[in-house]
């Protein structure tokens, strides 16, 4: 037992030694919330994933944070579009500098290859494909190898963006044995049963769908500016600058890989990555809760080494009630319902003031498509006892009560909201309090996230709260408002719309003339609010933290906030 | 005795198989399935695809993946089926026959070749993904359970030996208060206290470090690990000893009532001897049943502490792969933790021979 305490001292002391770790020179540790599943740039699914692909891979267009515009990334310039009868002709030209690892240019041949990993069938893409199944084909220029154009179906407002928001892939290392090579892109839009059979098809995806498609640095190497050199599962991913890469010949602002080593630590907590970024582990973190990123704000030594951004987003709550019941298909009882809101209080406790009330669902700071002449709903208990009573519910001692269909009802509300989101949740929590000074009772149900989506798709729900993100680009509005996404498994999950509100959703859609556009937003946001079935509450504002030694961040409120690529050390 | 331990493990066997079986079944009827939420992503301004093409692409997923075939060789027949029953014959199910082309005799068939089959997320070999995060749980567990029976024995010793003093009841208190506190609470105060410039800033955050020193033996590795490993070897350490402090103490007070204890001390044996000569032996049969039931305790725990200090490991694969509904690996860390479950019960059989040779005679 004796010789027990010096072995109990020697490892205690053992577990006290300390150690920080070294940094690299010209190296960028970020923290990753979770870990991705895939670096397939054919089949990624995840933000954390898309992040680091976009450091591997380019697109063709590409959203340059430092305006938040969409700009040409491997092609020249943006892409001419026309539209003859029933197909939309969409034509790009590649970068004469554009090239892949080996130094070989990227071609149209690398563009239709693509295209056909993304449609093949058998083939791990399912996560990206749905995006690109609107071209039925590829039109290769014969005299320049470099210029080609997309044959879609018809026209929708996001073709534009969604035929340049896919990774390109090289041809020469995804299938060395050109086993695609001779099938024609038409081929994959028809019935792909028959392609099912393809022998080459069949051997394409068996060796594409091998895990090293999914995390070899070999492999995974595109036409951006960085290589992976190590993915430690669980760790960190960490990517080094290519030499010579050819985006630097270029005058384009928007394509940059100017930090040496990016390093991606996958981090799940928050506690956890804020201690990091304290104790200069990490140079970037976004994300940080309200409460700390105001303690962040108070602390010197802090705020010697980082600066602190609060760029707006485009990312909003709403709340969404259930027009479908009966007790909720008047008007003016969602109206009650909207007025006992208490939105500036949501802002105050949920978000500590970092985010902006919001009448319309087009985020404010948009000016030229947000209706400014619109008033967000206030708490208003007497508003909403008036709507009530306009809307026929009779209050007495227990609550309020309302005959319909020939059986009378009692007013309850049971709100809904994903399990783990503390926002939502404290947000039910006031509206709770706020809809018991009107003696209306509430019920508040947390739901398993599968569970919540199965839920909301069935019309099984009365009123959920529930975050919805968006861009600056494009305003289609159909799959959340359009009456022909509201039958069971539609994602109109309120039951929002009528003929009026459905050919005003068409017209925005269809309107290429942005003045024209900006008129048939503002009258659906003036509609939105009259209706109070899609009620958007606010719009919040990104909290990260960069260190000072970096210059041209780009912060923006898109994600992923910041360019990590642009970062320069200032000297 | 190895007879004795091979029946038991041959007993264990078609135990296991149905435990793992039962898992199979009840965690595929958990809500959702694999690439449910992928698809089911909150639909926005910008919609890439419409509903009917992910449809599409989310039955191309189930097919690939095998969800979409029949659970289990049986299945009930829908409620409507039922429904349409007359008299009291809706009490008996109705039973539908599916062949061999169904998830479980599919999984079956794998593990029947010595595999787990392959992870629905990173499409990689389920052993392998177990495998790389077994190494650090172990790890965390094999140090932390070292050091927490080693602290334990001493408290519980210590405690024995100065009954009747006021250092007892000290320790004790501190112990109660130290039990009282959540694991996540204990793991985030030790990172605040011992990991922050707020405070004191001695050991690292979070991770173990780069291992990109290539080519690094497994010692040199270790070592380079161990200043990251330290903080979550703490706080398990601190989460344990309580418990397993109080049982060694209640054990070894309990031994000390015994004719024999009376004996040695009528002999003039000091106390420490005859503590640790003739009570502690005795004592340890009770906590040995303790430890080999302590695996699934720990393996929660080492989740907690993983997620925490961001160290890849069983327990956060566990959470993820729950949350990600990735059922082969899910089922794959049931099984592991099964068959070690299994030979720690094996072990504490070989423990209980060491310190009892009653029990020595009575297996031979």
């Amino acid at each position: 037992m004796r010789k027990l305490y010096p072995l109990l001292f020697c490892l205690l002391f053992s577990l006290s030694f300390c150690s920080q770790p070294q940094r690299q020179p010209e190296e960028v540790r970020i923290r990753l919330a979770s870990e991705p599943h895939t670096l397939s740039p054919v089949n990624y699914s995840d933000s954390e994933g898309l992040q680091v692909i976009n450091l591997l891979f380019q697109s063709l267009l590409g959203v340059d944070l430092e305006d938040d515009q969409l700009k040409p990334v491997l092609v020249k310039a943006r892409p001419l579009i026309e539209q003859k009868d029933s197909v939309t002709l969409i034509t790009y030209e590649l970068r004469d500098e554009a090239s892949w690892s080996d130094g070989s240019p990227v071609t149209s041949d690398d563009i239709a290859f693509t295209l056909k990993v993304l449609k093949a069938p058998l083939v791990q893409n399912e996560q990206v494909k749905t995006q690109v199944a609107f071209i039925r084909d590829l039109v290769q220029d014969k005299e320049n190898n470099r210029k080609f154009t997309f044959v879609c179906d018809s026209f929708t407002p996001e073709m534009e963006l969604l035929s340049g928001d896919f990774f390109i892939i090289p041809a020469y290392l995804f299938d060395p044995e050109n086993l695609l090579k001779n099938i024609p892109v038409a081929a994959f839009t028809d019935s792909l049963s028959k392609l099912e059979n393809h022998t080459k098809i069949k051997a394409f995806a068996a060796q594409f769908n091998t895990p090293a498609y999914n995390n070899n640095g070999k492999i995974l190497q595109g036409s951006a500016g960085y290589t992976l050199e190590e993915w430690v599962p669980g760790q960190y991913i960490k990517l080094r600058q290519k030499e010579d890469w050819w985006g630097k010949n270029t005058n384009a602002t928007n394509l940059t890989a100017n930090p040496e080593h990016i390093t991606l630590h996958i981090i799940p907590d928050n506690t956890t990555a804020l201690l990091a970024l304290k104790n200069r582990q990490l140079d970037v973190l976004k994300d940080i809760p309200a409460h700390e990123f105001d303690q962040l704000k108070q602390n010197k030594d802090f705020q010697e080494d980082f600066d602190l951004f609060t760029p707006d987003s485009y990312k909003s709550v709403y709340a969404g009630i259930n027009s479908r019941l009966p007790k909720f298909a008047d008007k003016q009882t969602r109206q009650a319902i909207a007025y006992l809101l208490d939105i500036t209080n949501y802002i105050k406790v949920t978000q500590q003031q970092y985010a902006i009330p919001t009448a319309g669902i087009i985020p404010p700071k948009l000016t030229e498509f947000y209706n400014s002449d619109l008033k967000p709903y206030t708490f208003n208990p007497a508003k909403a006892k008036q709507l009530l009573l306009a809307a026929g519910w009779q209050e007495r001692n227990t609550g309020w009560f309302k005959n319909i269909n020939g059986k009378e009802q009692q007013l309850t509300i049971v709100v809904t909201y994903k399990a783990g989101n503390n926002i939502v949740e404290s947000t039910a929590l006031i509206f709770q309090q706020s809809a018991a000074e009107l003696h209306i009772p509430v019920q508040i149900e947390a739901q398993e996230g599968n569970l919540f989506t199965q839920n909301s798709r069935e019309h099984k729900f009365e009123l959920f709260f529930r975050p919805l993100s968006g861009n600056p680009f494009a305003f289609n509005f159909e799959p959340i408002l359009h009456t022909s996404h509201a039958a069971k498994g539609g994602t109109n999950y309120t039951g929002f719309g009528n003929a009026e509100t459905d050919a005003l959703l068409q017209t925005i859609n269809k309107a290429t003339d942005a003045k024209q556009k900006a008129t048939h937003l503002k009258q659906l946001q003036k509609l939105m609010l009259e209706e109070a079935t899609f009620i958007v509450l606010y719009y919040t504002k990104e909290r990260l933290a960069i260190h000072k030694r970096f210059q041209n961040t780009k912060v923006s409120g898109l994600s992923p906030n910041y360019d990590v690529s642009a970062f320069l050390i200032k000297k | 005795m190895l007879r004795h331990l091979f029946h038991r493990l041959l007993y264990a066997i078609p135990v296991l198989w149905v435990m793992v079986s039962v898992i199979f079944l009840l965690s595929r009827i958990l809500p959702g399935t694999f690439g449910e939420q992928l698809f089911a992503d909150e639909a926005g301004f910008y919609s890439k695809g419409s509903q009917q093409q992910k449809t599409i692409a989310y039955e191309q997923l189930l097919q690939r993946t095998n969800q979409q075939l029949p659970l289990f060789y049986v299945g009930f027949a829908s409620i409507k089926a039922a429904e349409a029953h007359t008299g009291y014959s809706y009490l008996l199910p109705d039973l539908n026959w599916n062949g061999t082309g169904n998830q479980y005799h599919l999984w079956a068939s794998e593990v029947l070749t010595g595999s787990l089959g392959q992870s629905f997320a990173s499409t990689r070999p389920v052993t392998e993904v177990i495998t790389e995060a077994a190494g650090n749980t172990i790890l965390i567990l094999l140090f932390s359970m070292f050091i927490t029976i080693a602290l334990a024995l001493v408290a519980g010793i210590t405690m024995v030996l100065w009954q009747g003093s006021k250092w007892p009841q000290l320790l004790l208190t501190f112990l109660i208060v130290l039990d009282s506190l959540p694991l996540f609470v204990l793991s985030l105060l030790l990172l605040l206290l011992l990991a922050s410039p707020d405070a004191l800033q001695l050991f690292p955050v979070f991770g173990l470090g780069y291992s990109s020193v290539a080519n690094q033996s497994s010692i040199t590795s270790l070592l380079n690990q161990l200043p990251y490993l330290a903080l979550p070897i703490l706080c398990m350490v601190l989460a344990n000893l309580p418990y397993l402090t109080n049982q060694f103490y209640s054990s070894l007070s309990g031994t000390m009532q015994a004719d024999y204890i009376k004996t040695a001390r009528a002999k003039g044996l000091r106390s420490y001897k005859v503590v640790t000569r003739h009570a502690l032996r005795n004592a340890l049969l009770p906590v040995i049943t303790i430890l080999s039931d302590m695996l699934p305790a720990l393996v929660a725990g080492t989740g907690i502490i993983e997620i925490i200090f961001a160290i890849p490991g069983i327990g956060r694969l566990l959470v993820n792969s729950v949350l990600a509904r990735d059922f082969p690996v899910i089922v794959g860390i049931v099984v592991v933790i099964a068959v070690f479950k299994m030979i720690s019960h094996a072990l504490a059989d070989v423990l209980y021979t060491l310190a009892d040779p009653r029990i020595r005679n009575s297996a031979k």
